[in-house]
């Protein structure tokens, strides 16, 4: 079968998106003044310019969010592509019923993080777990100093519920009850996993009243 | 921006608080390397406008098993069943036997969960196990039972002739082997069992005619013979004529 010229064709393609947007797509003017969920519905119709700036809005809440649940920038940059990835390939199915779609594309995010850490536990060896509170992770990824080195170690001790409630609330920015549909759990929930995620780092980190950066 | 939930400041200690404002602002620092940023959005809205044009197919969401799904799942419960103890005493059974309806049972289950390709053979081995079954009941003197089975190889076969627009080498091969083995027991069988074996080997050797007609004349006209009727069992079929004899078994396709 013969290929077509992918890269002419895209080029083209893009060139004519603003003479044939698809019908569903929103106004121009009303997509700049359009909310995530306005944005991901135009995107689903086809809309590149609402896929571009759901790229915007997205991209550094979900790269914090993966940053902080992964080792290495190399991790948090392949796994990052992967989401959205995976978020374009969902688009056309996404139907916007009530559910925020930051929140249907944190679930995303939040399958392709604990499918990594599964497969990253499943080639390490048994008595390898000290490299999880040691490792350089955060500090890799753009901090540095003893501060974060620290909270690095705490937050490796903190349970599994835990470190998700405060990557989905402290890195990605998501409020309780965001974070709640992501995770599958009652916004009182999530903000108890929180409150004990935070009390149990300052505990570890013995805290007085500072924190990890000032 | 305060994160501290909807119960505000007071449900949290003040220290905590503080950790928490830290905290956030600490890891509102993580972003992506510029060029990273760039790069990845390029690629994301390619891989959008490709996916929109069709030149990508999205992966497709798996709605229902697939072929490879139900062959393990046939595979383990086949596993399952012939570990069993039930199922190995079952397996044994013959007619007149109390397990017999089990061993019924577990094939039926086979044949509903197996792939669709693979329901063909599965037909023709129950007809083999029918047959079989005939066998061991000859040989161990129980005559009387064979009418009733021959009627199950009628219908074993029946069931078969309708799902062999392609038939497996299996089936033929397998069939062979019985009909050789009924023919050398038409002999020593008593008067009041001929029928029954007569029948059970005529049903045995029509797949396989049905296969070599369909193998050799793809388009042969329906002169060949009606083909059986729903609802014609064993015991309506005409027994075979006198001058011909039983018929041979079908030379498997080397």
């Amino acid at each position: 079968m013969r290929e077509r010229p992918l890269n002419t064709f895209l080029v083209q393609a893009l060139r004519d998106a603003e003479l044939r947007r698809p019908a569903g797509a929103m106004p121009r003017a009303a997509e700049a003044e359009a909310g995530v969920d306005e944005l991901a519905v135009a995107a689903a119709n086809g809309s590149v310019e609402a896929v571009g700036r759901l790229y915007d809005t997205l991209v550094g809440p979900i790269y914090r969010y993966v940053a902080v649940r992964v080792r290495s920038r190399e991790d948090a940059e392949d796994l990052t592509q992967l989401v959205f990835e995976r978020i374009v390939a969902s688009l056309p199915r996404y139907r916007h019923q009530g559910r925020p779609f930051e929140a249907w594309a944190f679930r995303i995010a939040r399958n392709a993080v604990i499918d990594h850490v599964r497969r990253q536990r499943s080639h390490e060896p048994l008595d390898d777990g000290h490299q999880a509170i040691e490792g350089d992770g955060l500090e890799a990824i753009s901090l540095r100093g003893e501060e974060i080195r620290e909270l690095r170690r705490a937050i490796a001790l903190l349970t599994t519920d835990q470190q998700e409630a405060l990557a989905l609330r402290f890195a990605a920015g998501l409020s309780a009850e965001e974070a709640a549909q992501v995770m599958g759990r009652r916004a009182g929930t999530v903000r108890g996993l929180t409150f004990r995620a935070i009390a149990n780092l300052r505990r570890r980190m013995n805290g007085d009243g500072g924190g990890p950066s000032r | 921006m305060n994160r501290l939930g909807v119960a505000g400041r007071g449900a949290w200690a003040p220290l905590d608080e503080a950790f928490a404002e830290n905290l956030e602002r600490s890891l509102r620092r993580l972003e992506p390397d510029a060029m990273y940023r760039r790069r990845l959005r390029g690629e994301v809205l390619n891989r959008h406008v490709a996916m929109r044009e069709g030149l990508v197919q999205p992966p497709r969401r798996l709605r229902e098993m697939g072929a490879l799904g139900r062959g393990v799942l046939y595979a383990s419960l086949a596993v399952a069943i012939a570990a069993s103890t039930a199922g190995a005493a079952a397996a044994e059974s013959l007619p007149g036997d109390p397990l017999y309806p089990v061993k019924l049972q577990f094939e039926e289950i086979r044949l509903q969960i197996a792939p669709p390709a693979m329901r063909a053979d599965l037909m023709a081995m129950a007809l083999g196990e029918r047959l079989d079954e005939l066998e061991e009941l000859a040989r161990a003197g129980r005559w009387s039972q064979i009418a009733g089975v021959a009627q199950a190889v009628a219908e074993a076969e029946e069931r078969l002739a309708g799902a062999l627009s392609a038939p497996g080498q299996m089936a033929v091969e397998e069939l062979s082997k019985h009909v050789a083995v009924l023919e050398a027991l038409v002999d020593t069988a008593p008067a009041h069992a001929q029928d029954g074996l007569q029948q059970a080997i005529q049903a045995a050797t029509s797949p396989g005619k049905a296969q070599e007609a369909h193998e050799a004349q793809p388009s042969r006209p329906p002169e060949a013979g009606p083909p059986s009727t729903p609802g014609s069992g064993g015991q309506e079929r005409q027994p075979p004529q006198g001058d011909q004899g039983p018929q041979k078994a079908p030379k498997p396709a080397s």
